[in-house]
């Protein structure tokens, strides 16, 4: 995946998204966006970070978990069987971007997603659970002849609901999907890459147009500030 | 000119006119990110019964192995109930009984090896007890010895390697942690071991030895702190909260006061003018210590912040 950061508005569609898709308990974000406010008064920035599971190479959540729950697929997705999960929260504590949680005691997720397909398995209250790029609609997409990355019953329920088309899914493998080209062409970077975990989220947001600083002084900022209360 | 890298959500703590990390719209936070609990006291009994647990079984029966003395049998039995005490917390902490045999598949996890080790510990305890009172040839208990001193090491370590796998938790990862708690293990499992009345049963200065133990310990402790300080901004975060932060008291007081300082005192004195009741004392506070320090060391890991000094973040957004 792909997130554009000067494209994200912070507007929180992608979190709710996933919410609805997976049915998340209260306090369970899979997808989240953190806003930051930077600099001092008048000259301040508000910035946006959508963070998920990163699906890393070297996953440091598989390599603790004892019983194996948390697994990666051939495709590269790194899933949880919550049938295996033992709760021991080994992984939510290895997992360097937070992106792990433990699904409430009152939350019981049903049996069939949005696109009426099957949930491969029923997360029990209790088990650790994370983004897993949505798997069931893509493996629904592709068993009904749809492309992950092309076609919206393929993609993540985030990558549908983003307004401003911030995120892009597709294969990394593939030089010629657009994920591909994207990260190449935008200088596409990964977050705390220095860990070695080899996340598979980039992000772009190389040349494009960066928003203007304010040019108020503080004084004419306090002005229009006083105005505008009238 | 540039702006300041924002500092702010390490801790959900926000400075102002620093950044702050803002987390969804429920109302159960405000700034920081979702508070969900993780390990705590559950986790710091059950890594220092175990540890302790190894580091008993191993003093009790090394005399025997190395120095044909006899094996300590109160040890052993102190040995296992501990070793039963950290399994039984391991699966209280568990959802579900039924599925903890799964612990053992996936063995690259220390967790796995930690399961397999703690098993094996209760395993060659009774085993060691079944020998002496069955009266068994010596080989026997010989075998069984050696195979308990490895797992009794294995039960002592695999907490430390389980940190140092943590790359998210700058003070704990790195091979520092698995000494530490190695040398906390062997430190407890000399205090158990005189408690229990392993004095004079021993061929071996245990007092001296505990004295040993605690310079060990101490250098650790001492060594991660200086390493920890010198780190990553997370790994001074976690020495601060350690030394003058909210674990002051359990950390300072507790670990270094009462379950380092004041035994060593005591066993000082107990070398120059030979005091059971000292020795006493200062087990029972190597103890407290003990379990202070495994909370102390649990309830330090702090995350390294989203937005490091190196990370994406910074770069994009440093010249903004």
């Amino acid at each position: 995946m792909v997130i554009d950061l000067f494209r994200c508005i912070g507007c929180h569609a992608c979190t709710y998204a996933c919410k609805a898709e997976h049915q998340t308990g209260k306090g369970v974000f899979w997808s989240l966006v953190y806003d930051y406010e930077r600099g001092k008064y008048p000259h301040v920035i508000r910035s946006f970070l959508p963070i998920l599971c990163m699906h890393c190479e070297d996953a440091p959540c598989k390599q603790v978990c004892p019983t194996g729950a948390t697994y990666k697929r051939g495709d590269g997705i790194v899933a949880v069987d919550p049938n295996k999960c033992i709760r021991c929260k080994a992984c939510m504590i290895a997992c360097p971007y937070r992106a792990r949680f433990e699904n409430p005691e009152d939350a019981y997720p049903t049996t069939k997603g949005h696109l009426n397909q099957e949930r491969d398995l029923l997360r029990q209250p209790g088990v650790i659970e994370k983004c897993n790029f949505c798997k069931d609609r893509i493996e629904w997409g592709k068993s009904h002849g749809s492309m992950p990355g092309m076609a919206w019953d393929a993609n993540p329920a985030c990558v549908n609901a983003c307004p401003v088309n911030a995120r892009t899914f597709g294969n990394l493998n593939d030089p010629e999907s657009e994920i591909s080209k994207l990260i190449s062409s935008q200088k596409g970077d990964v977050l705390h890459g220095e860990w070695g975990t080899g996340p598979a989220v980039f992000y772009i947001s190389a040349g494009r147009p960066l928003p203007p600083k304010l040019k108020f002084s503080a004084k004419q900022a306090g002005a229009v500030r006083q105005n505008s209360r009238l | 000119m540039p702006l300041p890298v924002c500092k702010a959500g390490l801790t959900g703590h926000v400075r102002p006119g620093q950044g702050r990390e803002r987390m969804g719209t429920g109302e159960n936070w405000k700034y920081g990110y979702p508070s969900q609990k993780q390990w705590g006291w559950p986790g710091a009994i059950e890594i220092f019964c175990g540890g302790t647990a190894g580091g008993t079984y191993l003093l009790s029966v090394l005399p025997y192995l190395l120095f044909n003395g006899r094996v300590f049998v109160t040890g052993v039995y102190a040995s296992l109930v501990l070793v039963l005490i950290s399994v039984f917390v391991l699966a209280a902490e568990s959802n579900s009984l039924w599925r903890l045999p799964r612990a053992f598949f996936n063995i690259k996890s220390p967790l796995a090896l930690g399961a397999i080790s703690l098993s094996l510990l209760i395993i060659l305890s009774i085993a060691t007890i079944g020998i002496l009172h069955a009266g068994l040839p010596p080989k026997a208990l010989f075998f069984v010895g050696s195979l308990g001193v490895a797992v009794s090491l294995l039960v002592m370590m695999y907490p430390g390697a389980l940190m140092g796998l943590m790359k998210a938790i700058p003070f704990w990862s790195g091979p520092g942690a698995s000494f530490l708690l190695l040398s906390a293990s062997m430190l407890s499992g000399c205090a158990v071991v005189t408690l229990s009345g392993g004095l004079h049963h021993l061929n071996l200065n245990l007092s001296r030895m505990t004295l040993g133990f605690l310079a060990i310990h101490g250098l650790s402790l001492l060594i991660d702190l200086l390493l920890g300080g010198q780190g990553s901004k997370a790994a001074q975060i976690s020495v601060e909260r350690l030394i003058k932060g909210p674990l002051f008291p359990a950390f300072m007081i507790g670990v270094v006061g009462l379950g380092w300082v004041v035994p060593s005192v005591l066993y000082i004195i107990d070398s120059i003018s030979s005091s059971t009741p000292m020795l006493h004392a200062g087990s029972g506070l190597i103890l407290i210590g003990g379990l202070l320090m495994r909370y102390s060391l649990i309830a330090s890991g702090v995350k390294i912040s989203m937005l490091g000094e190196d990370s994406i973040g910074a770069t994009y957004w440093l010249d903004h």
